[in-house]
């Protein structure tokens, strides 16, 4: 029963509760850098990691430090901390001892901090009340329903650039456009889970 | 840069030739159609072809751009009619005509340049805007006794699941003969209840050499696997529901499918998977939902999969596709 | 001295206008977009961003000369935690039905785009009182577009106007409801909508500028023919 309802959470977590296309989180990252393949791919696997390691982070610090001192009021203070140190730390580690890897994936960390989707699920976790298994497959699965929609975005708008899109409607406005169109087909899986 | 995303269409005369063709092909579904629900249901598709065709209008007229009258938004508003429910009052294929040209074929720049298939998203929006008039479905003409009743339960389930489409006779199974299923007598979306007349229509599309014939025979071959594989009655299901008619008509449908045959099977095989999920998991009928969720997929199929030679006639040299250092 | 007001007044009213946080800038689209379904939200909603925009930006302002750059990130996002958290405890006390609809998102006006956006590219430089202006100026912009957004949602998609926690009245404005605004697709329509019409606004502005220009310089080589012959 336990694994039939971690599979519904990562199912719900990619399709039935798509962060860019139903829940609006992490949507100033999202439409900045969907313009292209590869910053796109980039983008998206930071999320996953971040997302993953902040959930697990958070969970632990909620369980053993927030709830036995009755402080939850203080949990957004106390996770968006957590992310700015892990980020922190996480850029300089890459950036001494993978110069490469910084050069392709680490120049999208610093946007995590800000990142509310980052945040966000920290906080969902929390206010679900989820046990570990959960905000663990949570964070990762939400992470890969980011970068899921990053490379739709991607693919479509590198295709977009070729065709006439008329011209007050270049660039973000008819990336809104396109994303309101998978915001629909989304809706799809809303009975799935 | 000029780049033609549809691989056949050459001229603006071509393109008038296979809107017209693909007009005929839906004929005979419009027939079934006014045949088993009446005048009602030809006002339904008089009007929604009016308004996709004036809308088209007066889109280039605002944008600046040459009027040209290619016939292909006639094929948006008919298509757009024979998968609504014939009972519908008559401002709904206005509107949905309107939205589906506008939203999902205007703004990307007109035909050949849109992402998502416009009578498809029509629909999936009137369905999300007005649910209680688009799920309820009238009896047709000539139903059985014993299948009326069952079909009056069906939609009153119908309408208690607003937002999703209960569409057809996939509520209650047993009771229809598979006759009825092939000729129409059941509740269902104007022009889809008549398989008869939608493999009318396809067999001209292929002989006519419009369509890949790969790819509806794909897609009901995938939906038949996987409603044998979970224990479900494969004829039943791809006699129900909106299957054939998205199989010929919409999954064909050239510029928001993939540009490779290798692509487009890809894509007939994801629709398939998709729709049956959905039909077994959550029992109602998604396949429009499911046509734009495939259609987003299409630039990351077309991104993997790549032609293989370039000068053959169907495989043209993908316009998105950038060379990766 | 006149002069500087003059700057001051520029600094509160270009983030109503010219460079409008989300319509211009295409900052804090979650929350514009999320929170947008009733009209009483946005409010709400937009309170809070100015709120915690205003005193972030001017505490940050203060503190900008003795916070050292590495770990500048992590102290600007945790006082502005800090006074969103405050906003939290007051919404929560006060307007407990808006409280629950905002949900996550209010908690994320700490991550919202506007504020750390401003915090980094503003208030870090710029001294107390045009940072105060210009925070007070992107707010009002914030608040002027996500209202914008929600008015269309909540009297479209409803079909009447709720207000519960901060007065209590329900208005029926139309017989019918779009449903699909009521819906994350319906949200990006609007958005769509509203950004495309003030992306031609200013894409038309631009035309009527360099059509002057032309017109200018042309005047100018007729004159200097003129002086020639």
């Amino acid at each position: 029963m336990v694994e039939e309802s971690l599979v519904a959470l990562a199912i719900g977590a990619v399709l039935v509760n798509n962060f860019v296309f139903v829940r609006f989180l992490g949507l100033c990252p999202f439409f900045g850098t969907s313009n292209n393949w590869s910053n796109s791919m980039g983008m998206g696997l930071m999320v996953i990691f971040v997302m993953t390691c902040s959930s697990v982070l958070s969970w632990v610090i909620d369980a053993f430090v927030l709830i036995p001192l009755d402080a939850t009021y203080l949990r957004i203070m106390v996770f968006i901390f957590i992310i700015a140190v892990f980020v922190q730390l996480t850029e300089l580690i890459i950036r001494k001892y993978s110069p490469s890897l910084y050069k392709s994936l680490g120049i999208f960390l610093p946007l995590m901090v800000v990142n509310c989707a980052i945040l966000g699920i920290t906080l969902i976790n929390a206010g679900e009340g989820y046990a570990f298994p959960a905000a663990l497959v949570s964070g990762f699965f939400s992470g890969v329903g980011f970068w899921f929609a990053m490379l739709l975005m991607a693919a479509v708008r590198e295709k977009l650039e070729l065709v006439g899109v008329p011209e007050s409607l270049r660039g973000i406005p008819i990336a809104i456009v396109v994303a309101a169109g998978y915001s629909m087909a989304f809706r799809a899986f809303a009975g799935l889970v | 840069m000029e780049v033609n995303v549809s691989p056949h269409i050459r001229s603006d005369w071509d393109v008038r030739k296979i809107m017209l063709c693909v007009v005929l092909a839906l004929i005979p579904s419009a027939i079934a159609g006014v045949y088993y629900f009446g005048y009602y249901a030809l006002m339904i598709i008089v009007l929604s072809i009016l308004s996709a065709q004036i809308t088209e209008l007066i889109g280039f007229k605002l944008m600046g751009k040459p009027v040209e009258f290619d016939g292909s938004a006639i094929v948006t508003g008919l298509i757009l009619a024979l998968i609504l429910p014939p009972s519908v009052p008559l401002w709904i294929p206005v509107v949905g005509s309107a939205f589906a040209i506008a939203f999902f074929k205007l703004l990307f720049g007109g035909l050949g340049k849109n992402i998502f298939n416009p009578a498809a998203g029509g629909r999936v929006f009137l369905l999300l805007s007005f649910g209680a008039v688009m799920t309820s479905f009238p009896a047709p003409r000539g139903q059985s006794a014993a299948a009326s009743t069952a079909a009056s339960t069906a939609a009153t389930t119908a309408a208690t699941t607003a937002a999703t489409t209960a569409a057809s006779p996939l509520a209650s199974s047993a009771a229809y003969s598979y006759m009825d299923l092939f000729l129409g007598r059941i509740p269902g979306s104007l022009g889809e209840t008549c398989k008869l007349a939608i493999l009318i229509g396809g067999i001209i599309l292929i002989a006519l050499g419009l369509i890949d014939y790969m790819v509806p025979l794909v897609y009901a071959l995938t939906c038949i696997i996987i409603s044998f594989a979970a224990g479900a009655d494969p004829l039943y299901h791809l006699l129900s529901g909106g299957l054939l008619f998205a199989a010929f008509f919409m999954a064909t449908d050239y510029v928001t499918t993939p540009i490779t045959r290798e692509g487009r099977i890809v894509f007939a095989i994801g629709l398939g998977i998709l729709t049956m999920a959905t039909r077994l998991l959550t029992g109602v009928e998604s396949i429009s939902y499911m046509i734009l969720f495939m259609n987003g997929l299409v630039p990351i199929i077309d991104r993997f999969i790549i032609p293989r030679s370039f000068g053959e006639p169907k495989k043209v040299k993908v316009g998105g596709k950038k060379n990766e250092q | 001295m006149s002069n500087e007001k003059v700057n001051l007044w520029d600094e509160f009213f270009k983030g109503i206008g010219r460079m409008n946080p989300v319509y211009i800038l295409l900052l804090g689209l979650c929350s514009a977009l999320a929170i947008t379904t009733r009209i009483e939200n946005a409010i709400v909603m937009s309170v809070g961003v100015i709120f915690c925009l205003v005193c972030s930006t001017v505490i940050i302002s203060i503190v900008r000369a003795v916070v050292p750059g590495d770990v500048r990130i992590p102290v600007f996002i945790s006082i502005i935690a800090g006074f969103v958290t405050l906003f939290g405890f007051f919404t929560q006390a006060y307007l407990p039905t808006v409280y629950s609809a905002l949900g996550v998102y209010l908690a994320l006006i700490t991550t919202n785009c506007i504020l750390y956006g401003r915090a980094e590219a503003y208030a870090g430089k710029n001294p107390i009182l045009p940072t105060l202006m210009d925070g007070l100026g992107m707010g009002a912009g914030y608040s002027l577009a996500i209202i914008g957004i929600a008015v269309v949602r909540e009297i479209l998609g409803f079909g009447e106007i709720v207000f519960q926690d901060l007065a209590q009245f329900e208005i029926t404005v139309l017989p019918f409801q779009v449903g699909i605004l009521q819906q994350s697709a319906g949200a990006y329509i609007v958005m769509a909508g509203y950004l495309g019409f003030f992306m031609y606004l200013s894409k038309r502005k631009e035309r009527k500028r360099k059509e002057a220009i032309s017109l200018e310089r042309k005047r100018m080589m007729e004159e200097r023919t003129r002086e020639v012959s």
